[in-house]
């Protein structure tokens, strides 16, 4: 079993995390991934010009491990790998990675579906969006919380 | 003591503040204490998804803390 997660702070290549995901999991029947991207527009429809997300020196990371070792210990998966960015972001730019591999595929799924609602919740990140209707703080929304809820 | 805070908690109180506060304390009082000195920003302190970490470790407001203890609040997190 494989457990990898990073923070970013400069970049997040998806293709590259995949490729490095597919190489390590020869063997594997199913790969599933899943990339959450920097919106153009906030909740309120109005243009997003920077996303930023900041992060604790030493609590991000570790929740960062925690919740992939939850998911790899949970459900019958060989590799999980997460990577996070952190800091300024333009639309378009990717904030997150998941990629899971496992003997069958439906472990996969479910996994990476755990593995967002974790992440969406507890993963150790405060966001902001900057534009035209000035600074935001994101925080989850109760159907992220529902969701959450639903591994329990 | 410095103490320090995240997320939305810095748009409204900046990202640290000193307190002059006997230790041991518990969190509660410092609670108290940051709300009588920054009554605009009750609202926030009071919320029970603020959380108060002590040493890099989530505590309770029933923590104690002692002097030279790095003191933090966190806002509601969210990642992904």
């Amino acid at each position: 079993m494989t457990v990898v997660a990073k923070l970013e702070e400069r970049s997040l290549d998806p293709p590259a995390e995949l490729a490095e995901l597919m190489h390590t999991c020869k063997g594997a029947g199913a790969v599933v991934t899943f990339v959450g991207l920097a919106r153009a527009k906030s909740r309120a429809g109005d243009t997003v010009d920077v996303l930023v997300l900041d992060h604790h020196h030493q609590l991000t990371a570790k929740s960062l491990q925690s919740i992939a070792a939850a998911a790899a210990e949970r459900f019958a998966i060989s590799h999980t790998r997460v990577v996070h960015r952190c800091g300024r972001m333009r639309c378009g730019d990717p904030i997150v990675f998941v990629g899971v591999a496992s003997p069958h595929r439906r472990a996969a799924f479910e996994a990476a579906d755990y593995l967002m609602d974790r992440l969406k919740t507890e993963a150790v990140f405060w966001k902001r969006e900057e534009g035209e209707s000035g600074t935001n703080w994101i925080e989850p929304t109760e159907t992220d919380y529902a969701d959450r809820r639903r591994w329990e | 003591m410095k103490v320090l805070f995240y997320g939305k908690l810095r748009g409204v109180l900046g990202s640290e503040v000193d307190v002059s506060i006997e230790t041991p304390c518990t969190v509660a009082a410092l609670r108290t204490l940051l709300v009588a000195e920054h009554p605009g920003a009750a609202e926030w302190l009071q919320d029970r998804r603020v959380r108060a970490v002590v040493g890099d470790t989530f505590v309770d407001d029933t923590h104690q803390f002692a002097t030279g203890d790095r003191v933090e609040f966190l806002a509601p997190v969210s990642g992904g």
